[in-house]
């Protein structure tokens, strides 16, 4: 019932708020280009159905500035496409948070590195900093510090943390020459070539080689193919890589897509976890080894591999995921080059200004929509399908402490018949059945006569479980939560969740990236989630629905049982 | 040194002289004491001037000149015109001042005849009214105003150098009108020398006598003009500026560049009953204000008034709250419950529940018909006593009335005078329909030309009631600013917070205006029923997103209010986001809100669909709420269910049985009667252990080691 002062702009599509938050009408006819400006110096924090969430923060700007975005063009945007008057206050900070950028700059002399202040002032600012003054070797001028090049990592580390970003010009070291090549068409004889986006990407990660590349986060949806575009990088520098993974399975998959799709021969590639310890030119190793060690106190040993080889290029996949060691290590490695991978930058221990100040700025963030428009991942739908409770076990449910209640109702016998009824409604469509529980998966693979695995199945049945449902001749395959992440099952278009983490929402994400790879034909995908109706479950699947909507899937309820409509 | 004490004829005649000299010799004058010299350098020669007139002798060779006898009383009077500078726009405390630099208390006593001890700011108060000087211009020489009474002062102390009466005031009287009549049409005081040239007619004598009578009498009010040292005569600048005001016009529509409407108060109370009906608010013990915790958590769900607002009646939430908590406990919605040696506590009453039940449009009704029809208003929520709302409202915090002042008449209850809720009805009726008026010319023009309270006789003005404010008279200009009050406070306390009017600012000097709005026109009795929620844009600017946040692409505090009812707001402004969670539908439910209604609110504010998982899990929730009861019972412990079933015999309707040992006894009341009863058939009670527990019959007493 108010107007306001200044006259609104409803064409346009952006809000900008007093905290930094600026959300995005996404019915807005200048929406596209809002967002395609907006996410160059803002990060997508939600994406539900009308109105996305964006914040500025001071790593947004300083991503920004580190890929030439200027202040004026920052507020010059907001102000183009704001609806209302940008907050004075915000336009205040932009400016301030962009002018710290760059006042630090880290490059190199004759005798090593030098860290030089755009005036003396902050020279002297930073000289009496009780966490930078310790990593600064000596003054050479009023303005110049001499820099110990392995304290490169820790007082950029440091100096992100004041609030003045260095901006690293020093350069990297040349690794070992490697000769890699992307194929044309893969070993299995498919055609191949990178997509735009990819071939984008991997060359703003390489800058032509410049020392104004080489590092950085490149940011991508699941199911666009950011192992692909790891692979590009490693072409553009020609150079001996170690990729870092989450998992085994992530790890042998990188391995069989690299041999696939790239010049490499076998004996170049080697893996590095548990149970494999080879060291080739190129190297895929997973953070649990790099972590591991045989006491709380003692050292990481297999943090040596860092040092094994001359290292081109370091690639950390789910960079979102880095472990604190490995951030210690990485810190130690800055004359190399450093690839982020990830599909957020946004991470659960807020350490996002380590990856900034460590790995590298972000290069490049692709909406998911916009590679969901180009058909270059599956448009995805959600479904919740909610069931009640069989009578024989309310009771125990009744009187069971909550972690047992959620476990009877995650094992609710009735949703067999919901996923029967699912499967019989996509035929022929590769479908997995996710479950938390091993015994409820056991169970029902059994009662629906298809393969099960497990955390138990043997690294040798599961690759061949694996390509049995890669080739099509298994059609669904029912899963325990360790295809969570990085398993590549290229073909699957159906996923039924029959429980989940308490509502985990990293999970959630991961499982939903199992079906967006493209699809033939509709470029269709399903997510099926099941739950007890009125049990703790429903109030756990309200997070990972709350998840899903706020990164943009439609998602639908549905009752079934009690009279209620069938699913 | 004061006016009396000025002999004015002489200083009539000296004032040619004063006129020839120049601004230096004037000062210079001005600062001769009597029995002093200064420098004769200081007159810059026009020395010879006052020389010649024989008012300064020189001494040492002429180089310095002193006062003769014949210049001590023009320097008196021009030292008693300079002794206090009135300002152009002088204060209260100004006049207070003046008076009491040249009046002497008798005479103060005199100047307000029918008073018997009036302080000197209820005097200057009175005497800068219009109506002081009506008065005077009304008197009849033959009936001149009652003297000084100087029977009760010392002699001494009572006698001046000059005679402080006038001569004859049959000569002195017309003259003293004649000067106020003269000054009534200039805009501002008059040069003395001036005044003799525009009243030819009378002599310098008489004009003199006429003086004196006037400044006396305090219409007339002479002083110096301290830039050219000219004197001057006038009446008290207020009555001046009064007399000269613009002419009040009738308000002329404008356009409001921004305006806001909308019932915060009935809002605010929703939301503070809302809280209150979730759980009991506690209230401080000193003064049953609510703690500020309970403020702070509920002020982010108060409807947001525009910044601008707060330039025309800050509005702090803790002022809103505090008003929302009297009028729901004025209307006994809620009440303050205490129990022995337990904080106070603010809960809804039954009535309160079924209020909040009600759609907005009928909880906004409610509160205008209560205001329209005072308590009759009760049966519209099913009450039929409200007798009860009376008793509560005159112990607790006053009864809530139409007008929300009453005309504080002297020596009878308050609300005497005339009904001045027709006079209000009748005021903001008349604004233009649909358009904004400028607030300060609707004021101007109502207090002017349309006040209840001044009537006319013969064509002079005269107040139709007396302001208990003070002992003194009621004159024309407290008349004008009570009537503005009333207009004022009724729009402040009545029509804007109850969305009876859109408030706006209009024009690049940001004037405030307003316009009638239905719930206004209802609020008057000028229409029978009255849209509720309509935005005058049509526009929907709610998006309710799949997330469950609620999001206002711009500012709707309607929809706001309506929906902090029901959802968590997260932030405000621009963009303003709320969300729905589970808890915050409860907390709904509890209040009494329905699925039905928080949905239709979402519909009514979005253009989109609602999504249909949350719509699908708002229903769900709000179907998960339960409504129970806790009654106090008595438990009957049994050793076996043979015992049991003689207990249930012995209680007959009373007693029933839970589980094979275990009987209630619904009436505790009945207790004793049933032990009675059980004695009789040889079953004996036990008293309980501490909390409850059935007696422990076996067991070892812990020792401590």
């Amino acid at each position: 019932m108010t107007t306001s002062h200044s006259q609104p702009r409803p064409e346009n599509p952006l809000i900008v708020q007093g905290d930094h938050t600026v959300l995005v009408e996404v019915d807005s006819p200048r929406y596209e280009a809002a967002r395609d400006s907006l996410a160059r110096f803002a990060e997508l924090i939600k994406s539900p159905e009308h109105v996305h969430t964006y914040r500025i923060t001071p790593l947004s700007i300083w991503n920004a500035c580190a890929a030439g975005v200027t202040t004026a063009e920052i507020i010059q945007t907001l102000q183009e496409f704001s609806k209302y008057e940008v907050p004075h206050h915000v336009a205040t900070g932009i400016q301030d948070y962009a002018s710290r950028y760059g006042r630090l700059r880290l490059g190199r002399d004759g005798e090593g590195l030098v860290l030089s202040a755009a005036d003396p002032p902050l020279a002297e600012e930073i000289s009496r900093n009780k966490h930078v003054a310790p990593l600064l070797a000596a003054r050479l001028s009023p303005t110049d510090f001499r820099v110990e090049p392995m304290a490169r990592g820790r007082i950029k580390q440091a100096l992100v943390k004041i609030g003045f970003p260095a901006e690293d010009l020093a350069g990297y070291r040349e690794g070992e020459p490697l000769r890699i090549g992307l194929r044309a068409r893969t070993v299995s004889g498919l055609p191949f070539s990178l997509r735009h986006y990819q071939e984008d990407a991997a060359r703003i990660f390489h800058a032509g080689g410049s020392e104004r590349g080489g590092s950085g986060v490149i940011v991508l949806p699941c199911g666009a193919g950011k192992t692909v575009v790891g692979m590009a990088c490693m072409a553009a520098v020609e150079s001996s890589t170690l990729v870092l993974t989450t998992s085994v399975t992530a790890t042998r998959q990188w391995v069989a897509e690299l041999l696939d799709k790239t010049t490499l021969q076998a004996d170049q590639v080697g893996e590095y976890n548990g149970s494999t310890k080879d060291v080739r030119p190129v190297t895929v190793a997973t953070y649990n080894i790099m972590t591991w060690r045989s006491r709380e106190d003692a050292e990481f040993p297999h943090l040596k591999l860092f040092d094994e080889r001359n290292w081109g290029l370091i690639i950390y996949d789910e960079v979102h995921l880095l472990p604190a060691p490995v951030f210690q290590v990485t810190a130690g490695l800055q004359a190399r080059r450093r690839l982020g991978l990830t599909a957020t930058l946004v991470r659960e221990d807020n350490r996002e200004d380590d990856v900034f100040a460590l790995i590298g700025p972000k290069k490049v963030d692709v909406p998911w929509k916009v590679l969901e428009g180009e058909g270059w991942i599956a448009t995805a739908t959600c479904t919740e399908i909610r069931l009640p409770m069989p009578t024989d076990l309310r009771m125990p449910y009744a009187v069971a402490d909550a972690r047992q209640k959620f476990r009877i109702a995650s094992e609710n016998p009735d949703k067999l018949a919901v996923v029967r009824e699912i499967l019989k409604r996509h035929p022929g469509e590769p479908t997995l059945i996710i479950g938390m529980y091993v015994e409820q998966i056991k169970q029902m693979a059994d009662e629906l006569g298809v393969p099960v695995l497990t955390g138990l199945t043997a690294q040798r049945k599961r690759d061949a479980l694996y390509e049995e449902f890669k080739s099509g001749r298994v059609g669904v395959l029912a899963v325990s939560k360790i295809a969570n992440f990085a398993v590549d099952l290229p073909d699957a278009a159906v996923a039924i969740q029959v429980s989940g983490t308490f509502g985990s929402r990293q999970e959630e994400a991961q499982r939903l990236g199992r079906i967006l790879r493209p699809k033939p034909g509709a470029n269709q995908a399903h997510f099926y989630t099941i739950v007890s109706r009125d049990t703790v479950e429903q109030d756990f699947a309200l997070k990972r629905q709350l998840f899903l909507c706020e990164q943009g899937y439609s998602y639908e309820i549905r009752d079934v049982g009690n009279g209620s409509e069938q699913a | 040194m004061n006016h009396f004490e000025i002999d004015w004829l002489d200083f009539l005649q000296r004032l040619p002289l004063w006129e020839r000299l120049s601004l230096e010799a004037r000062r210079a004058f001005a600062e001769l004491e009597t029995n002093q010299e200064t420098p004769t350098a200081r007159f810059h020669g026009q020395e010879s001037i006052l020389l010649e007139a024989g008012l300064i002798r020189c001494s040492q060779g002429r180089k310095r000149v002193s006062l003769e006898r014949a210049g001590h009383r023009l320097a008196r009077g021009i030292h008693a015109m300079l002794r206090r500078d009135i300002p152009a726009d002088p204060s209260g405390d100004d006049l207070e001042g003046y008076l009491h630099d040249h009046f002497r208390h008798d005479e103060l006593l005199a100047l307000l005849s029918h008073d018997a001890f009036p302080s000197r700011a209820e005097t200057a108060r009175a005497v800068a009214s219009i109506g002081w000087v009506q008065r005077f211009l009304a008197r009849k020489a033959e009936s001149p105003r009652p003297r000084f009474s100087q029977s009760h002062l010392p002699s001494w102390l009572s006698t001046a150098t000059l005679p402080r009466e006038s001569a004859e005031p049959s000569v002195a009287l017309p003259a003293a009108q004649a000067i106020v009549r003269e000054l009534m049409a200039l805009p501002g005081p008059l040069p003395l020398a001036k005044l003799c040239e525009r009243l030819p007619e009378v002599t310098l004598s008489v004009l003199a006598d006429g003086l004196l009578l006037g400044i006396r009498d305090a219409v007339l009010f002479p002083t110096m003009r301290p830039a050219d040292m000219v004197p001057l005569i006038g009446l008290w600048p207020a009555i001046t500026r009064w007399l000269h005001r613009p002419k009040a016009r009738p308000p002329q529509p404008v356009e409001a560049r921004d305006n806001f409407h909308g019932p915060f108060l009935m809002e605010d109370m929703t939301t503070l009953l809302v809280a209150a009906a979730a759980a009991p608010l506690r209230l401080r013990v000193n003064d049953g204000g609510l703690y500020a915790k309970s403020l702070r958590e509920m002020a982010d769900s108060l409807m947001p008034l525009p910044d601008w607002f707060h330039q025309f009646a800050e509005r702090s939430p803790e002022y809103r709250l505090e008003d929302a908590s009297r009028w729901l406990q004025a209307l006994a919605l809620a009440r303050r419950k205490r129990s022995y040696r337990e904080h106070p506590r603010l809960e809804a009453t039954p009535r309160g529940q079924r209020w909040l039940a009600q759609s907005p449009k009928d909880r906004l009704k409610f509160l205008l018909d209560y205001l329209r029809d005072g308590p009759d208003a009760l049966r519209r929520l099913g009450e039929h006593d409200a007798r009860d709302l009376h008793r509560f409202t005159h112990d607790a915090t006053g009864l809530i009335e139409f007008l929300p002042v009453r005309i504080p008449t002297f020596g009878k209850s308050p609300g005497g005078g005339p009904d001045l809720r027709p006079a209000v009805t009748a005021a903001y009726a008349g604004l233009p329909e649909g358009e904004f008026a400028p607030l300060g010319d609707f004021l101007r023009w109502h207090v002017e030309q349309n006040n209840p309270l001044i009537g006319t006789d013969g064509g002079e003005t005269r107040p139709r009631v007396h302001l208990d404010w003070s002992h003194r008279m009621t004159n024309q200009e407290d008349l004008e600013e009570f009537w503005q009050q009333c207009l004022a406070s009724f729009l402040l306390h009545r029509l804007i917070p109850l969305g009876g009017v859109e408030f706006g600012i209009a024009g690049n000097e940001n004037r405030w205006c307003i316009a009638l709005t239905g719930p206004g026109r209802y609020l008057l009795g000028l229409a029978g029923d009255f849209d509720y929620g309509h935005d005058p844009a049509g526009q929907k600017l709610v998006v309710v997103q799949p997330n469950f946040d609620v999001v206002f692409l711009g500012p709707s505090p309607l929809a706001e209010a309506a929906i902090g009812r029901f959802a968590e707001r997260r932030s405000r402004g621009h963009g303003a986001l709320f969300a729905i969670t589970k808890k915050s539908i409860l907390a709904a439910a509890g209040s009494g809100l329905t699925a039905e209604q928080a949905l239709e609110t979402l519909r009514s504010a979005s253009d989109k669909p609602i999504p249909a998982n949350v719509e699908r899990e708002i229903t769900g929730w709000f179907d998960q709420c339960r409504r129970i009861t806790i009654r106090t019972a008595t438990l009957i412990t049994c050793p076996d269910a043979e015992t049991a079933a003689r207990v249930v015999a012995a209680g007959g309707n009373q007693a029933v049985a839970l589980t094979d040992t275990v009987v209630e006894l619904a009436d505790a009341q009945a207790k004793t009667a049933l032990s009675r009863k059980l004695r009789e058939v040889g079953v004996f009670l036990d008293e309980p252990a501490p909390g409850g527990r059935p007696p422990r019959t076996v067991g070892r007493r812990r020792t401590r080691r």
